[in-house]
């Protein structure tokens, strides 16, 4: 905690060099990447994006959230891009196929297998508005006011998608007897 | 700083508190931001700031790079249907993300459900084009936001949203009937089926009894209405099976011919952090295709190239005007025989800056 919040004064004065930036923020970047899109691939290809946007942009960063959130603002603006971009990235002749979704749907197969235990299998499956708030809570612990400026929603919002998250999740707990 | 989350936590059952804390711990068995991933972008950061050039993503799945120049070196074909994906039911997909906001998917530009619908029957989505007030009756159960109508040189062009199920299951949801697409003249205020031409009618399934066609939007070219479509596949938790820029001669189907629709380019995912745009010159019938080979504000990196709709043939343009932000609508000039032409960009694809697509959070004000 200490060494972000020095990173955190740091960018106020001058800009973070992009190795440090990784290596403070990368595992957070590359989790609510891969928690928004479930893609390994589109973690990294969206954890480059958001560095090196990031890197190129430090300089303009006015410090009204904290550096992590501005971080994760960036990344989260990269996945919906992502997301949208699935099928808007690029002109591709009739005919042609892009690999990109034949390797994320046997990605997706594989999903189930990767988590450490039953419990993220079952937050992965949870609608995305919930399963955002409950990644931005428990892995990137956000406050509630961090995360209603992140998603753009009222703080109440906030707090109605956290309950009913855990709420689905002790639910499936319970009903697998886990 | 965590003050509002703990107070919720100590809210939690004990049994509640040790699955949160296990799952927070960690979901995988390593850590996903690997050395190799961080020096590869290490790397990419080098490359840019030393001019090397682009290098594709370790997953760009080849052509990504290439992207549209690539298309457009190729040609563009004209061939039969196909498929898109969705992101998460059957929604509007629009590719212009509002400035200033969180990139949530802002309106097409023919969706103007936004416009005063005073003295509209209940439920109607109201438009307006050019000057003119019209409206499209509909069921109090659709959703009026998915209503679509352009104007084209034969008249108004619309589509009404199907009937959908399963609201409340997303992944379930779809569209009970077919999107078809009608046409009625200008100035005529009331878009309804009774009054209007049926030119064409999507099929309801794609290829399946879990697959349905979308009509996703429409733009107006002159004599063509030009199209986003695709299909979706329920159940499936994915994206859309495929996306399709099509056009119909609105023309000939006026003249009682049958409407033929024509598919331009096969719209497939594949990453490219590049920016680029479809726009549409409704004077000369045609579509604008840039793609942005580098960074903005380079404006000799722009390639540019127009489409027309009537011959097929594609040409490279003498100039475009530099677009430095992805605006709605925004007017785009161009020049071709060194005469000069005007376009409206309705499609932002690639990687726009964060902060064309943040304004507020680099706002130095």
């Amino acid at each position: 905690m200490q060494s972000k919040e020095a990173a955190l004064i740091l960018t106020r004065t001058q800009i973070v060099p992009l190795q440090e930036m990784m290596e403070l923020y990368g595992s957070d970047v590359w989790h609510y990447a891969f928690f928004l899109t479930r893609s390994r691939d589109a973690a990294d290809d969206i954890s480059q994006e958001v560095f090196l946007k990031a890197y190129r942009s430090a300089g303009a960063y006015r410090g009204q959230a904290s550096f992590k959130t501005w971080l994760l603002t960036i990344t989260r603006n990269t996945c919906f891009s992502w997301k949208r971009n699935c099928f808007w990235r690029r002109f591709l002749p009739l005919g042609s196929h892009g690999t990109a979704e034949y390797t994320r749907s046997a990605e997706k197969e594989a999903l189930g297998k990767q988590y450490t235990n039953r419990i993220w299998e079952l937050i992965m499956e949870l609608p995305d508005k919930y399963r955002e708030v409950l990644v931005l809570d428990m892995r990137q612990e956000l406050s509630v006011a961090e995360m209603a400026a992140l998603l753009g929603v009222a703080q109440g919002t906030v707090k109605s998608r956290l309950s009913r998250a855990r709420g689905k999740i002790r639910a499936a707990i319970k009903e697998e007897q886990l | 700083m965590r003050k509002e989350t703990h107070e919720e936590r100590q809210q939690m059952t004990p049994g509640e508190q040790e699955w949160y804390f296990k799952a927070g711990q960690r979901p995988f068995a390593e850590d996903g931001f690997t050395p190799e991933l961080m020096t590869r972008i290490g790397l990419e950061a080098e490359s840019r700031s030393t001019g090397a050039g682009i290098k594709s993503h370790k997953s760009m799945r080849g052509f990504a790079v290439a992207g549209l120049a690539a298309v457009l070196l190729l040609g563009i074909l004209i061939s039969p249907l196909g498929e898109w994906k969705r992101e998460s039911g059957p929604a509007m997909l629009t590719a212009i993300p509002a400035p200033g906001s969180a990139v949530e998917e802002a309106p097409s530009a023919q969706a103007a459900a936004s416009a005063q619908d005073d003295g509209f029957p209940p439920g109607s989505a109201p438009f307006e084009m050019d000057g003119q007030q019209y409206y499209m009756p509909l069921p109090l159960n659709r959703d009026k936001s998915r209503a679509l109508a352009v104007e084209t040189s034969a008249g108004i062009v619309w589509s009404p949203p199907p009937p959908m199920v399963n609201y409340i299951k997303p992944k379930l949801m779809h569209n009970t009937e077919p999107y078809s697409i009608y046409l009625t003249p200008k100035g005529q205020a009331e878009l309804s089926k009774d009054t209007a031409q049926r030119i064409y009618t999507f099929p309801l399934y794609a290829g399946g009894s879990n697959s349905y066609y979308l009509l996703d939007s429409f733009y107006g070219a002159g004599d063509y209405v030009v199209m986003f479509y695709g299909s979706y596949t329920i159940g499936d938790s994915g994206n859309y099976n495929g996306t399709k820029l099509a056009f119909i001669d609105v023309r000939h189907a006026a003249a009682g011919e049958s409407a033929q629709l024509h598919d331009i380019l096969d719209i497939t995912g594949s990453f490219s952090d590049k920016p680029s745009y479809i726009a549409v010159d409704k004077t000369m019938g045609s579509l604008l295709f840039v793609n942005y080979a580098e960074d903005i504000g380079h404006p000799n990196s722009m390639e540019a190239e127009i489409l027309n709709l009537k011959t097929g043939t594609k040409r490279t343009v003498d100039q475009v005007s530099e677009l430095k932000a992805p605006v709605l609508n925004a007017k785009i000039e161009y020049q071709l025989d060194g005469q000069k032409h005007n376009a409206e960009a309705v499609v932002y694809l690639g990687g726009w800056p964060a902060e064309q697509l943040f304004p507020l959070m680099f706002n130095k004000n």
